[in-house]
């Protein structure tokens, strides 16, 4: 939807490329290892529960199918923003960054309420190798959540107070980078930890 | 809004072939193709991969053909070990 519009104007480098983006990219690639490590680790552990809960007795599938719908409608959200701010309207730049903000909030909203559930029904991060490897994968996913809504706060903050420039959409551009990246990295989480049931 | 569209049909049958008992032999590989369809379109469409600087394709393409080594050989590593993994002490 956005492959319409044409790149934004970036400063003269010697690779030709937006150093930003560049940066933002070589950064994302780190972010898999970080990402992948975590998802092995738990694939390891996910069986080890020791005496408590199972991940049969825990996870609400329905509960975290509408958590995953949530934070990947906050990436079109995203798309709609980078979209506007390209197209010069500010406003709904503006509009588009807080519905994703909002749509983060939302998720991360049912990760604290998912979160609350689990240790009340026994699991910890310190009960088994399971709760720990899922606590910690879920967690700094969250993590990155609350990083991004962050961002996304920072940059609508910045263009009320007129700090983007008016043909300024790299900031949105990077930023949007991160937040699908985000997005991308549930997409992994849900399937492999959630809905592949353990062996 | 066609992307947006696909990627929330594509979740909605993920969801709805877990509940269909008949597909339970063929749950997994249907859940990781429809998580990968869902990866690519992100990543091509929303992160303009398709129509930015193959640079950039290069350098995530790099961290995630990483990734998959690591992934494949830790998993390896202890299947071809037998047995559960090992646990810290003080977890079990």
């Amino acid at each position: 939807m956005s492959a319409a519009h044409p790149p934004a104007e970036h400063p003269h480098t010697s690779t030709g490329l937006d150093n930003a983006k560049l940066a933002m990219w070589a950064f994302l690639g780190s972010e898999c290892l970080f990402f992948g490590s975590f998802i092995s680790t738990y694939l390891l552990y996910r069986n080890v529960t020791g005496d408590g809960p199972t991940s049969a007795d825990l996870y609400d599938i329905p509960y975290t199918s509408i958590s995953s719908f949530v934070l990947l409608m906050s990436s079109l959200t995203m798309v709609l923003a980078l979209s506007s701010v390209q197209n010069g309207d500010r406003r709904a730049m503006r509009i588009w960054l807080m519905a994703t903000a909002f749509l983060g909030l939302t998720f991360i909203g049912g990760q604290v309420f998912e979160f609350t559930t689990f240790v009340e029904e026994g699991l910890t991060l310190s009960t088994s190798a399971f709760g720990s490897s899922f606590f910690v994968l879920t967690g700094f996913h969250g993590a990155h959540v609350t990083i991004g809504i962050l961002m996304l706060l920072g940059l609508t903050v910045m263009s009320s107070f007129g700090r983007l420039g008016p043909d300024d959409s790299r900031p949105v551009e990077v930023v949007g980078l991160y937040w699908h990246f985000v997005d991308i990295v549930w997409i992994v989480i849900f399937t492999v930890i959630y809905l592949i049931p353990s062996g | 809004m066609k992307i947006a569209v696909v990627l929330a049909l594509i979740t909605l049958a993920e969801i709805a072939i877990y509940y269909i008992p008949a597909l339970a032999s063929l749950l997994i590989p249907l859940l990781v193709a429809f998580s990968f369809a869902k990866f690519m379109l992100v990543i091509l469409w929303f992160m303009h991969l398709r129509f930015d600087s193959r640079i950039f394709t290069r350098l995530f393409a790099a961290g995630l053909l990483l990734t998959l080594t690591v992934f494949i050989l830790m998993l390896l590593t202890f299947f071809l070990r037998g047995g559960p993994a090992p646990t810290p002490p003080g977890i079990t």
